[in-house]
């Protein structure tokens, strides 16, 4: 389907109707709180130097952003899906090493390929379903954001310490080519 | 419509963290190919022309990620602009995934080809 006809399929929800769909609490509190406090609160929780002006209760993205968030959602959900069918394979596979008495292998494809993967997996979901909901409702935007936000910040945690040990591999690597070929 | 939205100071934490681990990846990312790119001279084949593609792509990546890096980091340090800062991240990072999907459909689709092909 294309985004044209996806943005034309979209009904928009008001808040009223679709008090079911606010984030949980634990993902983004703190944004969720904003949203439902008055403005004589918000003035109380802010920084003297802020004004209430300064300090909008809730935004409603425009049209052109909800086009990028409707495609990032799309594009999120591709990876989740892979992700997910590559878990699923992983803890199929480290059942079958299991199987054959080889639990090192076993144990590594489960945490490596099965695990780590999941993750990945759930993490772009949650994050695909929460960019998606900014554009399907209306007036919880930015706690939506938030929550998708901290999607992609606990898979960004996950991925800095992937990339650190996939820089030190790479560096053994190189150092091995280098002095084999001198 | 509010259009100068400001995050709180616990949602600009989110952001700097985000901002940090994305900036990381990103440099990881540039210290891979930098080291791809040395092997590459040391253990030169003709097969691995293809490589330089791949390396492309891989700088593209990093490139987005730095990009978006710089616009969360932006939320964060100034006032005034985080929806359009936010935007810009997201943006980068609407790139990384675009340039993601593609890739994982050529790996798809060469490896179906080579296999049609290797069958026949």
């Amino acid at each position: 389907m294309s985004e044209e006809q996806n943005s034309d399929n979209i009904e928009k929800v008001t808040s009223a109707e679709n008090t079911q769909e606010t984030p949980n609490q634990d993902i983004s509190s703190e944004s969720v709180t904003e949203q439902t406090t008055s403005p004589k609160e918000v003035v109380e929780q802010t920084s003297e130097d802020v004004t209430p002006e300064e300090t909008p209760q809730s935004y409603e993205f425009e049209n052109e952003e909800n086009m990028i968030f409707e495609e990032f959602a799309m594009r999120l959900g591709v990876v989740a899906k892979l992700a997910v069918f590559t878990g699923i394979i992983g803890f199929i596979r480290s059942a079958f090493f299991i199987n054959d008495g080889s639990f090192v292998n076993g144990i590594a494809t489960l945490f490596i390929m099965g695990l780590l993967c999941f993750f990945i997996g759930i993490c772009h979901f949650k994050a695909s379903r929460a960019f998606l909901k900014i554009v399907t409702t209306e007036g919880d935007d930015i706690a939506f954001a938030m929550k998708a936000v901290n999607s992609l910040r606990l898979y960004y945690r996950a991925l800095y310490g992937i990339a650190a040990v996939g820089v030190i591999i790479a560096l053994g690597y190189t150092a091995t080519i280098i002095f084999r070929s001198l | 419509m509010v259009n100068n939205y400001e995050f709180t100071p616990e949602q600009d934490k989110i952001f700097a963290e985000l901002a940090k681990n994305v900036r990381f990846v990103g440099t990881s990312i540039l210290i891979i190919v930098v080291l791809k790119v040395i092997t590459f001279f040391f253990v030169f084949s003709t097969h691995q022309i293809l490589l330089i593609v791949d390396l492309l792509v891989i700088c593209g990546i990093a490139i987005s990620h730095f990009f978006a890096a710089k616009s969360l980091k932006l939320v964060v340090d100034t006032k005034g602009n985080d929806i359009a800062h936010f935007m810009n991240a997201m943006k980068n990072f609407n790139r990384f995934y675009f340039l993601y999907y593609w890739a994982f459909v050529i790996f798809i689709l060469s490896t179906t080809l080579s296999y049609i092909l290797g069958g026949v």
